[in-house]
């Protein structure tokens, strides 16, 4: 067989039934065992074939231990106790490294002596009577007698063949890439059967239009997948740090099957993992100190995805001690960051505070959230992506961090605009409103130049100057765009609109301060690139 | 290997000399040249409409749309501080960087030469404003040709990119 072919199917089919045997093992370590026990038996059992059929001996001997060791459970010589889940547990884990030297780049068998010794011990060790007859090893569902009459076992899912198949995600990719290009020749034989007026070629682009769209539209969908994906491996992450800190956490996820662009979904789990080991860290207390302060032992965290309209909310709350405003002020004074005088900072300032590069209150550096590196990391990447970010805290109450993100990154419309010779486009997500400029409207206030706008004054933002262009001859002239991000408003002057677009996002390798001006780089009806402005770099 | 280099020069045209070699692109901007391994690119495209990148140093020059791709075109003649002849003309050498592509921006392609490593000379770091990037100096057609890593290169200016 040629086990390079399929090392890497095995990989993916491999992680799936770790997370699946992680999972049923905080299940078996909450008590529920009934379910919990044929559940890790089908998935280990199911790595054993894998395994041996791939010739990946560590993996292969692994699990048929483990199986050895869950077959007792399962018919009752064993019961479960702390020490064997922890055993299973550890188990696991090596089970995970194995699988990952097995299919890395140099691929070699994990030494799994030792932990197929302590498994092994775990095995032997007879807890329980062993008189049980050969008819216990069957599972007897209690919750769910079959009713008289009806044929189908309640335990067995109905066959129905698979309609689905594995595509390599780059596929995928590459096909979004060339819709994309589809649509940016679509727009450019329509500017030219504009320009001819020729009715048959133009109801004939129309038609090729709505084609077009379902096209995007299908490969899109294809290309959505549901967060619990990534949300899989949380919930084993959240109990290791816990009590690794001493805590007692229940964590629940909410909204797993919401879904979101794969590209989009691959950045978010680092950010949603920093979130949480945030959580469990600095606002999660320790459960003496919850009891003190009249609260449950066991605090309670809750990841949530949730769609919102176009976009996906990714929310963390957690009902621990809150942002401590006293604790971030003195810092934020300390570091110039607010007038001397404050004495409250609004959530919004709190959140531009604590996303601040190296900013952090924890006394201590720990191995969980890092050195100050958490927060900022997950505001850059959230607004990289097009998103924004939220923060509700309460003190002694809990927080809650919550990302808004774009469903898709790929596909959006945007507003170009022209300053001097140079075209950007501006994402219409942040746009409210656009006007004229004319020179009544142009105002000073408190030193700063503003935009009236009906009764209200917005901080005027020339975008010539933001992309290093000298001013135009005369201030006044040019269209306002309103643009808005997170409650934050602002007025950004240009020199003209050139239209609305569909456009399609790409990333490129910016250097320096390109990095934050613009979130990519779409490709124009003439074939030229053009900057995507990041509204949040100009607010 | 240094009975090679004794052998008369008649000799040397009879037989191959047992020196292995590597395939160099030679480059120029402005008056000065430079070589880089030949398999450190993947293609050379001609100058085109570059859009500036804001807030970026003199160093890159903007973005090229390559059949749909965005790449970034870093400026050769600043990032190896020789003056350039033009902008307007010029080639792109498109090189594979961490999986994407990055372009650099030089006046034009002199030659592809096989070059004996027994030829490789050393050369001043200093010579070029980026650190590490000079690898040995070469002569060739008499000129003496700076061997630079081009990978490096590209890190000095770009970083990591993205």
């Amino acid at each position: 067989m040629d086990t390079g072919r399929y090392a890497k199917l095995f990989l993916s089919e491999s992680r799936e039934n770790l997370s699946e045997i992680n999972n049923a093992l905080l299940e078996l370590e909450r008590g529920g065992s009934d379910t919990a026990i044929p559940r890790l038996f089908r998935a280990v059992h199911t790595m054993k074939g894998m395994g041996a059929a791939m010739g990946y001996t560590s993996v292969g001997e692994l699990s048929h231990e483990l199986e050895t060791l869950l077959d007792k459970l399962r018919n009752g010589a064993l019961v479960v106790t702390r020490p064997i889940i922890d055993t299973l547990f550890s188990g696991v884990d090596a089970l995970e490294q194995a699988v990952d030297l097995a299919t890395g780049a140099a691929p070699q068998q994990l030494d799994v002596k030792d932990i197929m010794t302590r498994i092994r011990t775990a095995s032997s060790e007879e807890t329980a009577p062993t008189f049980t007859s050969e008819f216990a090893i069957v599972p007897v569902d209690k919750k769910a007698p079959a009713p008289s009459g009806s044929s189908a076992p309640a335990s067995q899912a109905p066959q129905k063949t698979s309609r689905h198949i594995r595509i390599d995600a780059k596929r995928l990719d590459t096909l979004m890439n060339v819709v994309g290009e589809l649509v940016i020749a679509r727009d450019r034989i329509q500017k030219i059967a504009e320009q001819l007026g020729d009715e048959s070629l133009l109801e004939a682009t129309l038609r090729a239009s709505q084609i077009l769209a379902n096209l995007q539209n299908e490969i899109m969908t294809s290309r959505m997948v549901p967060v619990w994906q990534i949300f899989e491996r949380f919930p084993r992450i959240v109990r290791d740090t816990a009590r690794s800190l001493g805590k007692e956490v229940d964590f629940k996820i909410e909204g797993r099957e919401i879904e979101l662009d794969r590209s989009m979904l691959d950045e978010m789990g680092e950010p949603v993992l920093h979130l949480l080991r945030n959580s469990l860290d600095h606002g999660v207390e320790t459960p003496d100190d919850r009891e003190k302060a009249g609260k449950p032992r066991v605090a309670t965290l809750i990841l949530t995805a949730e769609r919102d309209r176009a976009t996906v909310l990714i929310r963390v709350t957690d009902d621990g001690r809150g942002i401590d405003q006293s604790r971030v002020l003195p810092r934020a004074k300390k570091l110039g960051l607010v007038e001397p005088g404050t004495t409250k900072l609004s959530e919004q300032e709190l959140v531009s505070i604590i996303s601040r590069p190296g900013f952090s209150t924890a006394e201590k550096v720990t191995e969980i959230s890092g050195r100050g590196v958490g927060f900022d990391i997950v505001a850059t990447r959230v607004r990289a992506l097009g998103g924004s970010l939220e923060v509700h805290t309460d003190a002694g109450l809990g927080t809650s961090v919550s990302m808004r993100l774009p469903l898709t990154l790929a596909i959006s419309r945007a507003l170009l605009a022209r300053v001097d010779k140079e075209v950007y486009a501006i994402p219409l997500t942040h746009v409210l409103e656009t006007f004229s400029l004319s020179q009544p409207m142009l105002l000073e206030s408190k030193g700063r130049q503003v935009v009236a706008i009906r009764d209200d004054l917005f901080t005027a933002i020339w975008l010539r100057e933001r992309v290093g262009l000298p001013a135009a001859a005369t201030a006044a002239s040019g269209q306002v765009v309103l643009i808005e991000l997170a409650e934050r408003r602002a007025a950004l002057i240009v020199d003209e609109f050139i239209g609305q677009q569909e456009i399609v996002v790409k990333q490129f390798d910016g250097v320096n301060a390109s990095k934050t001006l613009f979130s990519g780089a779409t490709i124009l009806g003439d074939g030229s690139p053009a900057l995507i402005v990041d509204a949040s770099s100009l607010l | 290997m240094s009975d090679a280099v004794a052998l008369p020069p008649e000799q040397i045209v009879e037989e191959e000399p047992h020196v292995p070699t590597r395939r160099l692109l030679v480059f120029n901007i402005g008056d000065s040249s430079f070589a880089c391994d030949m398999d450190s690119f993947r293609e050379i495209v001609p100058m085109q409409h570059i859009t500036r990148l804001p807030g970026a140093p003199d160093t890159v020059r903007g973005l090229i749309n390559l059949r749909g791709t965005i790449v970034t075109v870093i400026d050769g003649g600043t990032s190896l501080g020789k003056t350039a002849r033009g902008r307007a003309e010029g080639l792109i050498l498109l090189v594979d960087y961490f999986d994407r592509w990055i372009g650099i921006g030089v006046d034009d392609v002199r030659d592809i030469q096989d070059v004996p490593i027994d030829q490789f000379g050393a050369a001043d770091q200093a010579e070029i404003p980026l650190v590490g990037a000079v690898t040995g100096a070469v002569e060739i057609e008499g000129k003496r040709v700076l061997v630079l890593d081009i990978k490096t290169v590209v890190q000095q200016v770009i970083g990591l990119g993205r």
